[in-house]
């Protein structure tokens, strides 16, 4: 049961992660690597503030969402004076800074050796101690986030995130500055990533640089492309999809030494196939081209 | 007759060569103004210093008497000049009603802050511009297909959504390039009567057209750009 609990709160995560990633990638045509980063920060930014201040969990929540929104800050720079490749190497200079931070920055976020011992998170004197329970708050946060989502999905607001990515002189042409809504896009993506990662520390009651490395991040953009840009459904199917196929491939029945590596392959295999097959991954509206 | 742009003394050069020298003429509100010329004499240069897409090396612009200084793509459509391209630029992955929305002029939805302070204006204008959105759509002869990707609409019906758009974003002058090129005649008979059911409506419109005949059938005035230079059809061939 626990297994299965344990698959259910990192898919939760994942969830998140993808939504978020999939405003930037699928919405607004933005293809950021550095969404780790964001991760990372709001990880840091929550553990460090409930070890250090002893806060509730929705303060030190909120918290980290506004510290990751005040970090994408030079992230937006770069998304209004570059775009595509530009863009990408730019998130890409961004996420090696940040880890090189967490990595380095000792006196704050101890290193290589991490932040231990951060406390289960404790709502109205409820604590969320068992694995059920967190579970229970991971699922009601990614309920929420889904339907922040969904809202912001049917607004007219979405319409110009969609005019950033399909054509930006239009929108300068009809007198919108794509500027604006990248700037919008990062930062509710950064504040939503700060969610997952407020999550992902309480859960593990640790955490360390070696989590938000650059394979995260491409692991969370795999997830939107899998799962398809431009819908929510997308998102989900691929976070379920990265979250689960591991554990499916577990039951492949070869010696231990080769298995892990094997199912690596497998993996990477699916991802190919997936590319050349369904380009629009499972539910997407939208490839990059 | 009011005159709704003045151009004055525009001149361009690109490494040297000039594009555009003293380029200086009036076009006149309600009416159509026609520019003809070879290739690379400097037409789509000349919209795209008035649209604010390219800054002039000298000149100066005014729009109903008033100067345009500093032109930013931005700052010029919101002054009410709306630009069609070549090949039409349009959200190929919206849908045709969404395109025209993303178009409209003043929709409170287009500031984040609207949807804390005015949640409810967001709702009334998105009700008000989706109304107005199937006007337009049925001016244009794309009722029917507000549901449909824009970018799969033929190449005519695009052009269409482009103007159909500028009126979403209730531009008073219209500069369209090309809008005849690419498509077959029944699309140009098409075009040429929603250009003058919009001259009927107020509507200034300057088109750069290669279809001399057809453009000049429909337009009031007519230019012609030689070497960067303009003169008037009159100038031309008296």
């Amino acid at each position: 049961m626990n297994y299965l609990l344990h698959i259910l709160v990192m898919a939760e995560i994942y969830i998140i992660l993808g939504l978020a990633m999939n405003l930037l990638a699928g919405y607004s045509g933005l293809l950021s690597v550095s969404q780790a980063a964001f991760y990372g920060i709001g990880a840091y930014a929550a553990a460090l503030l409930l070890v250090n201040t002893g806060y509730s969990f929705p303060i030190v929540l909120v918290g980290a969402i506004v510290i990751n929104m005040i970090a994408c800050i030079p992230v937006i720079a770069f998304s209004i004076r570059f775009r595509d490749l530009f863009f990408v190497l730019a998130t890409l200079a961004w996420q090696v800074i940040i880890f090189t931070v967490l990595y380095n920055w000792v006196s704050v976020t101890n290193g290589p050796y991490g932040i231990s011992g951060i406390p289960k998170p404790v709502i109205f004197g409820y604590q969320f101690e068992s694995l059920p329970q967190f579970a229970l708050l991971a699922g009601a946060l990614c309920a929420l986030v889904l339907l922040f989502f969904y809202g912001l999905h049917n607004s007219p607001l979405s319409r110009y995130f969609q005019g950033v990515r399909d054509d930006q002189l239009t929108m300068l042409s009809f007198g919108k500055k794509p500027g604006y809504y990248k700037a919008i896009a990062i930062s509710i993506s950064s504040g939503v990533s700060a969610i997952a990662g407020t999550l992902f520390a309480c859960y593990y009651s640790y955490i360390d640089p070696t989590s938000f490395t650059m394979d995260e991040s491409i692991l969370i953009i795999s997830i939107v492309l899998i799962g398809g840009l431009g819908t929510l459904r997308g998102s989900v199917a691929g976070a379920l999809f990265y979250v689960l196929l591991p554990e499916v491939l577990r039951f492949v029945n070869v010696p231990d030494a080769f298995a892990s590596n094997l199912r690596m392959m497998i993996y990477a295999l699916i991802l190919i196939l997936m590319v050349m097959f369904r380009p629009y991954g499972f539910f997407g509206n939208y490839r990059f081209e | 007759m009011e005159t709704i742009l003045d151009v004055r003394n525009i001149t361009k050069s690109f490494n040297g060569l000039k594009v555009l020298q003293n380029a200086s003429f009036a076009v006149q509100t309600g009416t159509v103004a026609a520019f003809f010329g070879e290739n690379g004499s400097g037409k789509t240069t000349l919209f795209h210093i008035i649209s604010g897409f390219i800054k002039a090396d000298g000149g100066d612009l005014y729009y109903k008497n008033t100067p345009i200084s500093h032109p930013t793509p931005v700052s010029v459509a919101r002054l009410g000049i709306g630009r069609v391209w070549q090949n039409p630029r349009i959200c190929k992955n919206l849908s045709v009603l969404d395109n025209l929305l993303l178009a409209s002029r003043n929709h409170p939805g287009e500031r984040l802050l609207n949807y804390f302070v005015r949640p409810g204006q967001i709702l009334a204008a998105e009700k008000s511009k989706k109304s107005r959105a199937e006007e337009i759509a049925g001016e244009t002869a794309l009722d029917g297909k507000l549901g449909q990707a824009a970018g799969e609409l033929s190449f005519g019906q695009q052009k269409l959504l482009s103007i159909g758009m500028l009126l979403m974003n209730e531009a008073s002058l219209l500069l369209l390039d090309e809008p005849f090129a690419g498509v077959n005649a029944k699309m140009i008979d098409h075009i040429s009567e929603v250009m003058a059911s919009l001259k009927k409506q107020g509507k200034t419109i300057m088109m750069i057209e290669h279809n001399r005949a057809k453009a000049s059938s429909i337009s009031d005035t007519q230019f012609f750009l030689l070497k960067g230079e303009i003169m008037q059809k009159n100038d031309v061939y008296s």
